[in-house]
């Protein structure tokens, strides 16, 4: 009797908690969804139907009816940090619009003592837009998408700049060993954003236009940031 | 069941009439296989490039600061944000609610601990050591033996290195921590497993073999995931249908952009940076990008709906199959494709899958217990 009692109990108690495991993800996705695409716009919107007052409120939030800001934040920092812990970000936003109509990519400009100068492109970029094949090297690709969006704070105050530090270095390395031979030492590195251009849907597939190039910022070989 | 009550009885009876284990076992070797693979050919190829070589790309000195902010756990930089040991009840979410009993509930690490720990997760030998128990625990959870535990040390450890290189990641990632989160709370060693060979082999000789013997689970953790995958692409597919912002006729969702007027896959086949190969070897016709691109749309909007009924869930998968397939071809994007596919199993009933495997190994299903 006992024991049926307590077998009883404990499928109680299991059963509440799948509810409860259950209840708390589909909450999750409902609200994490919305909030990690258009958490501006939402905002916007309920500041426009006078239920939102920042702290301290502008001049339009003071005739606001409720102030759902209180229980907004706390859904969204709750919800995005049990999403952080746990690893199950959502934010579903591959090939969103508008769509590219340029492609990046990082290069440095090795300059050296006699005044010669060298380009040094990208792996990921393709010497001829119009022909090649890719098999792999995404990975690197997307940390030099990182490293192609210079951060306002650089420097000792940035406790990330050691990466951008670095990459320099590891170009420099890089081309030293392809480069064995030579005697020639840079002693300035250029950072590059080269730029290749996509044809329109009515010009001919083979019209890209490279060439295009912006200094990004200038680094000592070791990896120091030049003014 | 007719009536007003017909919804609630198809409810009640998705969320707790008991499903073959099949799917979910066949998903738990599917992701943990992918994720192996994509351990080989991603982050433990570029480990002593980034993490572990004389002069790292991403210095580990990069990660403290961004890991407290974000909250994200990061096993080779100390307790940061883990429960318990770090700090992860922050004023940000709590404000000053229940401060004594939120602060008597973290940091229980002292800092001497903590920074021992941080010193310890830079070294290379000791990060190559944590590396290699994650493939074994990935390798564990593709056997399934002891699942639920092996699962949980490679969600940790999935979230230790992807953190550790976040930069190198993409969505692809994001889906392979998600199946394990799930697979974590899901019985996946119920079948297909050692874990099951053992119980059985402890529990009777008499049984025929786990291959052969139907299992049934309950269904709740395969419908979450079922769920999650469903609001991936209409989430996705809302994203491309409109733009968020201003508009003085339409408010603040006007629908526009590349998607709707068809040019999307036009523009995405020709970013040099992506693709496998160049629009200008294989152009593709106007009017097919356009067509793939209305029909990336609709599918990916109507998923969830298409996916839900029996009569069309079977063409919607196939659609689905096709549309990864088109992509790992065209796009250099990892592994995205390979491990969206492995959650397709789940939609695929386990009577099925069943019947497939005994097809393969010639023998005849038992009768469901």
């Amino acid at each position: 009797m006992a024991r049926q009692l307590l077998q009883r109990v404990g499928r109680c108690v299991k059963a509440t908690i799948i509810v409860m495991i259950v209840t708390w993800h589909l909450f999750f996705l409902l609200i994490r969804n919305p909030l990690d695409l258009w958490d501006d716009a939402i905002k916007q919107w309920l500041v426009q139907q006078q239920l939102w007052q920042d702290d301290p409120p502008t001049p339009e939030q003071e005739d606001a009816r409720y102030n759902l800001r209180p229980a907004y934040r706390f859904l969204d920092e709750l919800t995005h940090r049990y999403a952080q812990t746990t690893g199950t970000e959502q934010r579903w936003v591959m090939f969103t619009p508008p769509l590219a109509r340029r492609a990046p990519f990082l290069a440095v400009r090795l300059e050296f003592a006699d005044g010669s100068q060298v380009v040094v492109p990208s792996d990921n970029e393709p010497p001829d837009p119009t022909d090649f094949l890719r098999i792999g090297g995404w990975q690197i690709r997307k940390l030099e998408d990182v490293i192609m969006d210079l951060p306002s704070t650089r420097g000792a105050a940035n406790p990330e700049w050691p990466m951008w530090e670095a990459y320099i270095r590891w170009r420099v390395r890089h081309w030293k060993k392809n480069y064995a031979d030579t005697d020639r030492e840079p002693v300035r590195v250029v950072l590059l954003k080269r730029i290749i251009e996509f044809p329109g849907p009515f010009e001919p597939p083979n019209r890209y236009a490279s060439g295009e190039s912006e200094e990004l910022l200038s680094f000592s070989p070791e990896g120091k940031l030049l003014p | 069941m007719t009536g007003l009550l017909y919804p609630w009885w198809v409810l009640v009876r998705f969320w707790t009439v008991p499903i073959r284990a099949e799917s979910l076992a066949a998903f738990r070797i599917a992701l943990a296989t992918t994720i192996l693979l994509a351990q080989f050919t991603g982050l433990g190829w570029n480990m002593q490039l980034c993490c572990t070589g004389d002069d790292p790309l991403i210095p580990s000195s990069t990660r403290d600061a961004w890991l407290a902010r974000s909250g994200r756990i990061c096993l080779l930089r100390g307790p940061v944000s883990l429960p318990l040991l770090g700090e992860w009840l922050p004023d940000r979410i709590f404000g000053s609610y229940f401060k004594p009993t939120r602060q008597a509930l973290e940091n229980w690490c002292p800092a001497k601990w903590a920074e021992a720990w941080r010193e310890w997760g830079e070294r290379p030998e000791n990060i190559q050591l944590l590396f290699r128990v994650y493939l074994l625990s990935l390798g564990m959870v593709l056997i399934g033996l002891r699942t639920r535990l092996m699962t949980l040390v490679a969600l940790l450890l999935a979230a230790t290195f992807n953190n550790r290189m976040v930069e190198l990641l993409n969505g692809g990632d994001s889906l392979f921590r998600l199946g394990l989160y799930y697979l974590m709370l899901s019985p996946a060693g119920a079948t297909w497993s050692v874990d099951a060979w053992l119980r059985d082999r402890w529990q009777s000789t008499a049984l025929p073999q786990p291959w052969t013997r139907p299992r049934y689970i309950e269904p709740w953790s395969v419908r979450l995931m079922q769920i999650q995958i469903a609001f991936m692409y209409l989430f996705t597919g809302l994203t491309k249908l409109a733009d968020v912002r201003p508009d003085a006729q339409w408010g603040w969702w006007r629908p526009r952009g590349d998607w709707l007027d068809g040019n999307a896959l036009y523009w995405v086949l020709n970013d040099v940076a992506l693709t496998r190969w160049s629009f200008a070897q294989f152009p593709v016709p106007l009017f097919a990008c356009k067509l793939l691109t209305w029909g990336t749309l609709l599918f990916e909007i109507f998923f969830p709906l298409l996916v839900l009924f029996r009569w069309t869930r079977g063409m919607t998968l196939l659609a689905g199959v096709a549309l990864h397939l088109g992509i790992l071809l065209t796009m250099e994007i990892g592994w995205f494709s390979q491990v969206t596919l492995c959650w397709y199993l789940l939609f695929v009933p386990g009577e099925r899958l069943a019947a497939w495997l005994h097809r393969m190994l010639g023998r005849t299903p038992t009768a469901p217990e």
